[in-house]
């Protein structure tokens, strides 16, 4: 009778491991359906490179899968992972050299690929311009303005969670917006005027 | 009035131009993070996934097996280390040969000395020599611990027997057997008393 209530038991612990491994595997994969195209927009951010950027993508969610323990104990899912592709991103980086390095010519160019087909040519090419003038003002910036800027850029993170990922308050990343973006408007303005 | 006239056109001049380097800004910000991936990157992600879980599963068996394989041997080690404790050894320990064993040389003559040092030193055959510690060596076990902690064996049990249920029959039997040695024993030191006084010459000027 003991034996047959501990066989029981034994497969009673044998099927919940199995479930918290599902349910975990279920998680994760529920992070990337949901997570994936921020993460990868996070990476090109700082890469400006699309295959860097999807290298870092898949190493972020590696990472996931490798704390995925802690993954029940997270409150904020997407700050979380967003938290994890920025330091990897950041990471790989420094690694490559690359922060302050504007490719001349990249196939992939991000700027071409948004531009809708039925904008007149002239106004693509003026798109074109001013994105890689920004690009090389940004990449200018100090990094304590660069790295909430960046970040701004990104439609789907809020002020928050950008706190959330850089480690620093709300209010902070607000005025480091504030000031980047004060910045930029006069070197634009001096570029402007020197025309 | 054309200087205030002046002064307005020229904010007019400058709000316009904020106004464009704000918009440029916002198109140029709004393009520099506004990037699609390109399409099946959820798939190939979980696609690596999956191939790393399968990696880590493989690292996990192979550390366990190794784990396992070490406490293995950790347990064969223990047990070989507590059977050499406890059971004795008999120890391969270099014969010594006393100095009564040595061959003795008898100085008579120069020649005889050769001779006799020629014998003493002639080299044995390398068979000979090959097999000799190891025949000395079955021949006399040398035990750490003497007598041996082992239990008697069956011969000795019978004696051990005997002894006990005829006692006076194995004292006699015991006596007989002693007896010779005991008067070879009085004959050699009688004979050496005597040698060591014929020896011995006093000394005169």
């Amino acid at each position: 009778m003991s034996e047959g209530r501990q066989v029981v038991a034994g497969e009673a612990i044998l099927q919940g491991v199995a479930t918290a491994g599902r349910t975990q595997d279920a998680m994760i994969e529920a992070l990337v359906r949901e997570h994936s195209r921020l993460v990868y927009r996070i990476a090109y951010a700082v890469l400006r490179r699309h295959h860097d950027a999807e290298d870092s993508t898949q190493e972020t969610f590696v990472r996931v899968l490798r704390y995925g323990s802690k993954l029940r104990s997270v409150e904020d899912a997407k700050t979380w992972v967003a938290r994890i592709a920025w330091r990897v991103a950041v990471d790989r980086s420094r690694r490559q050299d690359r922060m302050r390095e504007i490719p001349l010519e990249d196939n992939g160019n991000p700027l071409m690929e948004v531009a809708a087909p039925l904008v007149p040519a002239d106004q693509v090419l003026q798109g074109t311009q001013v994105g890689r003038v920004v690009e090389k003002l940004i990449a200018a910036l100090p990094d304590k303005l660069r790295e909430p800027l960046i970040l701004a850029t990104i439609e789907e993170l809020t002020p928050r969670e950008i706190a959330g990922t850089l480690g620093i308050n709300e209010a902070a990343v607000r005025s480091r917006v504030f000031r980047a973006r004060q910045i930029l408007r006069e070197r634009m303005a001096e570029r402007i005027n020197s025309r | 009035m054309a200087d205030k006239e002046g002064d307005q056109e020229d904010a007019l001049g400058q709000g316009l131009e904020s106004g464009e380097i704000n918009r440029e800004l916002d198109a140029g910000l709004a393009l520099y993070a506004a990037v699609e991936p390109r399409p099946g990157l959820e798939e190939r992600v979980l696609a690596n996934l999956r191939m790393e879980r399968a990696k880590a599963l493989q690292r996990a068996w192979w550390r366990w097996s190794l784990a396992g394989a070490a406490a293995i041997a950790v347990v064969l080690v223990l047990s070989w280390r507590r059977d050499s404790l406890f059971h004795p050894t008999i120890s391969s320990h270099s014969l010594a040969v006393s100095d009564s064993l040595r061959p003795k040389t008898i100085a008579t003559s120069d020649d005889q000395q050769t001779q006799a040092r020629g014998q003493a030193f002639r080299p044995m055959p390398r068979v000979q020599q090959r097999m000799r510690p190891t025949v000395a060596k079955e021949l006399q076990p040398k035990l750490d611990q003497f007598p041996s902690p082992q239990p008697l064996s069956e011969q000795e049990q019978l004696l051990a027997r005997y002894v006990a249920q005829h006692h006076e029959e194995a004292v006699l039997i015991a006596r007989a057997s002693t007896a010779p040695l005991q008067e070879d024993r009085e004959e050699e030191t009688q004979e050496t008393e005597a040698g060591s006084n014929t020896d011995v010459q006093p000394i005169t000027d």
